[in-house]
């Protein structure tokens, strides 16, 4: 019997891979599993009545606009080597709260300022405990994610906040060619978020901290200042979604609905 | 057989150093009733101390009767346990013989393929002798006591040491890496602070680490991302990054470290462990200025030809003026390639060597039983 051993302590001893295990590499599979996956859902799509109405895809596009938004914030902080914040949706949703209460103090403008500054300093204040003191990104956002609930629920006592009437413009509440205003900051954030990725230096160094934290640092990358970005931009992408939002309504036990 | 009986078998094995993680395996292989070992560099991330009690075992098994297939570009454990060896050389097989038959220099020169004396490139006389980096009274507690050293530019300057003497405390120290180092550091005659990567990267001094997969490499990105990695700010236009500047920049550094500049879009996992460390040297091509380059073991892990390219390119540096310190726990290339050698030995400085004074049984007497310590 022959046995190899790779310098590497973590390697498996290799396995001479025959012709028919080669066709099931799990690349192949992962193929054949997503193209699967489309098929089942081109299938449900077209024998469901009325899918392809123009509601139900204007519907869709307005939700999954949000969403979207959520997952490029999402992204960003995934990108940056800390897996993912359980306390984005929160954030949004106590944005959401300051920048109504701060529009119908202070009027649309001044609201949106609020609300930017409030929301980044929220997930600032994570990036940065991630970033400089680094603590754990998933303990550091179950305890934000506590602490807006629970701060939260305890301000606006289980009501809703509802924003006065005119106080958002119309411009933020319509379409533009047919198309939501939501989805279309959606496609916005996308682009700006390939740009920023791609073309700005920021970008470069989110990829390089989240290649390798310590490479990173090695070649003179501020780790602590790009990972406490990676937690901020999100918001701001986040915030100029809601400015556009259809309904401002937003009840504080919105992120545990 | 091992003498691994006296091990906790309920223990991670997560937590186990790498060399008794090697042992594991080799166990592993044993328990398999293996009577041919294939071992890929078993030893390539060991410490000596390790890789001896590795060999030793291979060699107990070798005299029970077990084959041992054994890949490695330590030339020293080839001589130790090997019967016979193969040379291959890209790809292609040079030759086969018995070990007793054949010398070392006539083993690297079939590696190689070209004389063994052209290992080591020959040192141009530097046509600037001022100071570029000045070292004074720099400690970092616990690791390492009262270091001084004057490094002129164009010239490698080695630290000597043992595993735990401090060699490589003074590279990271110098790197802004060790945040409790303390000391005055200057380069080109402006003193540099101490406990900033930043800092120092702005000066264009530059850190290749010894761990090349954990703190050198962004093994997910490309090769171009790879080398233009500090000279982002150099290539932007009103703030945004110029991709064709970015290009010109990768291909020139890639084509002057000898990375194939076709493969700057390749992932720089994918490329051998010589062109990898390459990458880390092509960083220090790209500034404007010439850098001070800080090295710890520069050449570990990688093949003895692309060894040679390494020593290459650092000459090539020292003849752009920069000023290289590297740290290396192979005699052979401390003495093979540097111009001035210093020796350490529990974090204190034993001697130090230039030119013709830099011997190796000199320097492998200090770094294990200095008889005194330098004044």
């Amino acid at each position: 019997m022959t046995e190899r051993l790779s310098g590497r302590a973590d390697s498996t001893i290799a396995a001479a891979a025959g012709p028919l295990r080669a066709r099931f590499q799990q690349a192949q599979l992962s193929f054949w599993a997503q193209s699967l996956g489309m098929v089942i859902l081109l299938v449900v799509v077209l024998a469901t009545p009325g899918f392809l109405a123009r509601p139900s895809i204007l519907s869709l596009l307005t939700t999954v606009s949000f969403i979207g938004c959520v997952a490029i914030g999402m992204t960003l902080i995934t990108i940056s080597g800390n897996i993912m914040s359980f306390a984005l949706g929160a954030t949004v949703g106590v944005t959401a709260m300051v920048f109504i209460l701060a529009c119908n103090l202070l009027g649309f403008g001044a609201g949106l300022l609020v609300g930017l500054l409030f929301g980044s300093l929220l997930t600032g204040l994570q990036g940065l405990l991630i970033g400089w003191v680094r603590a754990n990104p998933i303990i550091v956002s179950i305890a934000a994610l506590a602490l807006i609930y629970g701060v939260t629920q305890a301000f606006a006592e289980k009501g809703s906040i509802y924003a006065e009437l005119g106080t958002v413009p119309a411009a933020a509440k319509g379409k533009v060619a047919g198309i939501p205003i939501e989805f279309i900051v959606f496609v916005l954030a996308a682009l700006i978020a390939q740009f920023i990725l791609s073309a700005t230096r920021f970008g470069r160094n989110l990829l390089m901290v989240g290649s390798s934290f310590r490479a990173a640092e090695a070649v003179g990358v501020s780790t602590w200042r790009t990972v406490t970005g990676a937690y901020v931009w999100p918001v701001s992408s986040l915030r100029l979604r809601e400015s556009c939002s259809r309904s401002v309504t937003t009840p504080p036990t919105w992120t545990t609905a | 057989m091992l003498g691994l009986g006296d091990w906790d078998l309920d223990r991670p094995v997560g937590t186990l150093a790498v060399a008794q993680r090697q042992l594991i395996e080799i166990a592993r292989l044993l328990a398999r009733d293996a009577r041919v070992l294939i071992l890929d560099e078993p030893t390539a991330t060991l410490s000596d101390a390790d890789i001896e009690r590795i060999i030793g075992i291979l060699k107990g098994l070798r005299g029970q009767g077990h084959s041992i297939l054994y890949i490695t570009h330590r030339l020293g454990e080839v001589f130790e346990l090997c019967d016979s060896v193969t040379v291959l050389r890209n790809g292609q097989h040079v030759a086969t013989e018995l070990v007793n038959r054949v010398t070392r220099e006539q083993l690297v020169e079939q590696m190689l393929g070209r004389s063994f004396e052209e290992m080591y490139p020959k040192a141009a006389p530097p046509l600037d002798k001022s100071i570029r980096v000045s070292v004074e009274g720099l400690n970092v507690p616990g690791a390492l006591h009262d270091f001084s050293m004057i490094v002129p530019r164009g010239r490698i300057v080695c630290i000597a040491g043992q595993i735990g003497s401090g060699a490589n405390v003074v590279t990271r120290a110098l790197a802004g890496l060790v945040p409790s180092a303390t000391g005055r550091v200057t380069v080109d005659g402006r003193p540099m602070r101490l406990g900033s990567v930043t800092h120092c990267v702005a000066r264009n001094v530059l850190f290749v680490s010894d761990d090349r997969a954990a703190e050198g490499l962004f093994p997910q990105m490309t090769v171009l991302d790879n080398l233009v990695a500090t000279q982002l700010g150099a290539c932007r236009r009103m703030g945004v990054l110029s991709w064709p500047r970015l290009r010109r920049l990768g291909t020139r550094l890639a084509e002057r470290v000898g990375v194939d500049y076709r493969r700057l879009g390749s992932r720089s996992l994918t490329l051998s462990g010589g062109n990898q460390q390459k990458l880390l040297f092509g960083r220090a091509l790209g500034g404007a200025q010439a850098a001070v380059l800080l090295m710890n073991e520069p050449t570990r892990g990688i093949d003895v030809g692309a060894r040679a390219e390494i020593y290459q390119i650092m000459r090539e540096l020292c003849e752009l003026s920069s000023a290289l310190i590297m740290t290396s726990s192979d005699l052979e290339e401390v003495v093979g390639i540097a111009d001035i050698v210093i020796t350490l030995y529990r974090g204190r400085v034993i001697a130090r060597y230039e030119g013709d004074s830099i011997v190796m049984s000199s320097i492998l007497s200090d770094i294990t039983h200095p008889t005194q310590a330098m004044a």
